[in-house]
């Protein structure tokens, strides 16, 4: 895994060059790739997970039609952080225009009455479920076997590589890699039934 | 394959089989909800929140790509046409 960072970097790289050729197909692979790192860095600026994600979209799809002049001095992410960073600054003072207008346009009291309905509106809910859903996370890791619970969270909460892993916990990488991913099946095993609910389509 | 995907979270993968898994993952639905849920269970695990990615996140980037993509055909075209 150490050597990853430059495979990885490798992997953008060739996908950037066959978007270049004209390779759709090899954005998607790093939509696929980047989509969640990008929504969550333009949630910490939006803060408004519906408003990240239509931004994120924003990002990958001014990424795309800027990719032609990507001639790889930085590497991809690093040039698609930038993108994400200044489309979620650039929303965030649209978004503040749009506020006072509205602030002025909310002078009616009744608005004002249906305005806060609407906010209140699915929140709890959507509140409530994710609850549930951190709480079956953290139930179904309390209960992994200890070898796969420690591999687990090794991994995840101190983001150590499975070579570390292997040497913390004294075992060749390749149990380290399927202890984890049994780990994640069964997490996933638990979490699924929760998943049908129509916000998780 | 599966595995696989786990490992691809983990940045585990070689670079000739990340590429493979992309490509399956991109024609089996299945795989890429699979990947979806384990990317979700990862980022809830680290900071106690869930993040969903809906399914159509990449579907709608691929139609305005598309239609960015037949928009500068359609360009192309009309400055060929014009040059002539």
């Amino acid at each position: 895994m150490s050597s990853y960072p430059k495979n990885s970097e490798q992997l953008d790289r060739e996908l950037v060059l066959r978007v270049q050729q004209g390779d759709k197909s090899a954005f998607d692979f790093l939509v696929l790739k980047y989509q969640h790192k990008i929504i969550l860095l333009v949630n910490r600026y939006v803060k408004d997970l519906s408003e990240a994600q239509d931004v994120a979209q924003e990002v990958f799809i001014k990424a795309y039609r800027a990719i032609g002049n990507f001639r790889g001095d930085a590497a991809f992410y690093t040039w698609l952080y930038r993108i994400a960073i200044n489309t979620a600054k650039n929303d965030l003072v649209a978004r503040s225009r749009r506020h006072s207008n509205y602030q002025v346009d909310l002078q009616n009291a009744e608005m004002i009455e249906h305005a806060l309905q609407l906010q209140d509106m699915d929140t709890p809910e959507t509140e409530l479920l994710n609850q549930e859903i951190l709480a079956t996370i953290k139930k179904a890791i309390d209960d992994l076997p200890e070898d796969m619970r420690i591999a687990i969270t090794l991994c995840e909460f101190e983001g150590l590589s499975y070579e570390a892993i292997a040497q913390t916990m004294n075992c060749p990488v390749g149990t380290v890699r399927s202890r984890i991913f049994r780990a994640r099946e069964a997490i996933d095993h638990q979490l699924t039934p929760l998943l049908t609910h129509g916000d998780f389509r | 394959m599966i595995e696989k995907i786990s490992r691809f979270l983990d940045d585990d993968l070689a670079h000739d089989e990340t590429l493979l898994l992309l490509q399956t993952i991109q024609e089996q639905p299945e795989l890429k909800d699979k990947l979806k849920r384990y990317a979700a269970v990862s980022h809830a695990i680290k900071t106690d929140d869930f993040l969903w990615v809906p399914s159509d996140f990449s579907t709608r980037i691929q139609q305005s790509i598309h239609q960015h993509s037949e928009d500068e055909l359609t360009y192309q075209a009309t400055d060929n046409y014009s040059l002539q």
